[in-house]
């Protein structure tokens, strides 16, 4: 599914977060979204699932304007999204299982056996087994964000999208993660929207980038065309150094 | 800093101006609700959670009150009473204010303490978590899905507290008027069974019901519109019991002067 942003603006009162956002995201492929923290890339993603409406500016899917879309007629195209909240979100007055097992519960007319089954594989993707009992408040914060990734991958969506991964998991756990969006990407040809702080990772899994600096999109390239770039700013965060035109805010 | 004696109507002018704003809000999340009532998926197992969070766990606070309302009112009654010899309207006096007005009013109270300011709490929590949001990207409805439940279970269930409430409030009487003041039980039975309408009952259910719509509408709608985290959250639970509570008693009034 195709998702093209245009002209997209947001501000929080005074705050101007978004200042005309141009985006393509690739049917099929693997779009990062990589820029510094508080950035906008959650706010962005936000507007993309109709949490957030735009000040101004358009999201096109399938060639409607989503943005004009009342929150009632979002279901339709939500039903083909998976999304991981930076946070989680996780229900906590549910268990892990019912947590993942939730989406399938409501969506699918699939036997409690058969739906149990297809949380546990869910659960094994992400490297996790045996939790189905624990509650979320139970769980490490890795182990949070995995669940979380079980439960937006749990109806197979065509769209994923992804805030922070893999943010707070370990190297190796990481990497397990990255090979789990490439896969479902070369495999089910689905279209990822990931937000990530991960460099390496993110020249791994992404087919394109996109750096969001002061509201707007700095660079969008391959990563060949994120190594190869000259841009001072793009430079310095890829270099990761405290030093150079992009500052800090307070 | 100066004591100047017109900032206290600023005040009461700027709180009118938000309690306006907020009465649109609860009532516009009130027809929400209702209206999602008929639209599918029913959800009967969380409508049953409810009703058991709502009732049955209610019930011992609600048996407990009522019990001790029905006897001070049937030892402040008979102070009054024995000054005309009126022991035998002791009974009577004691059921139907409890019917009317003791029985869904204290019970309403009692109820927002402990569910209103809950509901408040757990639908604040999952709107700082995200988890409200979350619902939301599953396709999945939020307000039919917390709120319909809530306030359907929690209509039902106030008159069957209240109920309750008024039972025992009268059992309560009829301890204090026989064996502590000596009236003849079977007197007091009948008295009481006499003067009591149905219609005095059926009334007090239907107050009840209504403060049972206020009750999880406030809490639900506090709950749903948190913001700024944990601090968020404890306010909305304190603001749900105040709105409840403040809304109870103008509600009882103005249901009382347009039925009875
Ligand atoms: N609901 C909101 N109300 C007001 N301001 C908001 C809201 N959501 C986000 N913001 C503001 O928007 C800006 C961008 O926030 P956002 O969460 O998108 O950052 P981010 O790029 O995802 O950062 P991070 O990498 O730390 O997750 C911040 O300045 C934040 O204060
Ligand atoms: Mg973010």
């Amino acid at each position: 599914m195709q998702i093209d942003i245009k002209g997209l603006k947001k501000s929080f009162g005074t705050n101007s977060v978004l200042n005309g956002i141009d985006l393509t995201i690739e049917d099929g492929k693997t779009t990062v979204i990589v820029g510094q923290t508080g950035c906008g890339k959650s706010v962005l993603i936000k507007h993309i699932i109709g949490l957030l409406r735009p000040d101004a500016g358009q999201i096109i899917v399938n060639g409607a304007d989503i943005t004009k879309l009342k929150r009632k007629e979002f279901g339709g195209i939500l039903k083909n999204f998976g999304v991981l909240f930076q946070n989680s979100a996780l229900f906590d007055s549910m268990t892990v299982g019912e947590n993942v097992a939730f989406p399938l519960r409501e969506h699918t007319g699939l036997s409690p056996t058969k739906i149990m089954d297809v949380v546990r594989e869910k659960l094994a993707i992400v490297g996790l087994k045996g939790v189905e009992q624990l509650y979320p408040a139970e769980l490490s914060g890795g182990m949070k964000k995995r669940v979380g990734l079980a439960r937006a991958i749990a109806l197979d969506p065509q769209v994923l999208i992804f805030d922070e991964p893999t943010t707070g998991l370990d190297p190796v756990m990481s990497d397990t993660i990255d090979n789990l969006i490439m896969n479902t990407q070369k495999h089910l040809g689905v279209t990822s929207i990931v937000i990530s702080h991960d460099i390496p990772g993110t020249f791994k899994i992404a087919r394109w980038i996109a750096m969001l600096y002061k509201g707007k999109v700095v660079l969008y390239g391959s990563p060949d065309d994120f190594r190869n770039t000259q841009d001072p700013i793009v430079r310095q965060f890829l270099e990761r150094r405290a030093e150079g035109p992009l500052q800090v805010e307070a | 800093m100066t004591f100047r004696p017109i900032a206290i109507f600023e005040y009461i002018g700027a709180r009118f101006t938000t309690l306006l704003e907020e009465l649109g809000g609860i009532f516009s999340t009130f027809l929400q609700s209702a209206g999602l009532l008929f639209v599918p998926p029913f959800r009967m197992r969380l409508f049953l959670k409810q009703m058991e969070f709502v009732g049955v766990e209610s019930s011992f606070i609600v048996l407990l009150t009522g019990a001790f309302t029905g006897m001070v009112f049937a030892l402040q009654t008979s102070y009054a009473f024995r000054l005309f010899g009126a022991e035998n309207l002791i009974g009577p006096s004691v059921a139907l204010s409890l019917a009317r007005e003791l029985g869904p009013v204290l019970t309403g109270l009692m109820v927002t303490g402990r569910v209103g300011s809950a509901m408040a709490a757990e639908l604040g929590t999952m709107k700082v978590t995200e988890q409200i949001d979350a619902l939301y990207t599953m396709s999945i409805n939020p307000v039919q899905y917390l709120i319909t439940p809530r306030v359907l279970s929690s209509i039902i269930m106030l008159p069957m507290l209240t109920i309750l409430f008024d039972f025992i409030g009268i059992i309560g009487s009829y301890f204090m008027a026989v064996f502590l003041l000596g009236l003849n039980g079977n007197r007091f039975i009948s008295d009481t069974i006499y003067m009591v309408d149905l219609k005095d009952i059926y009334i007090g259910l239907l107050k009840a019901a209504v403060f049972g719509a206020i009750i999880a509408v406030v809490g639900c709608y506090k709950g749903y519109f948190a913001e700024k985290g944990a601090e968020g959250v404890g306010k909305a639970a304190t603001q749900a019991v105040v709105i409840s509570s403040v809304s109870i008693l103008i509600a009882d009034y103005f249901l009382t002067a347009l039925l009875f």
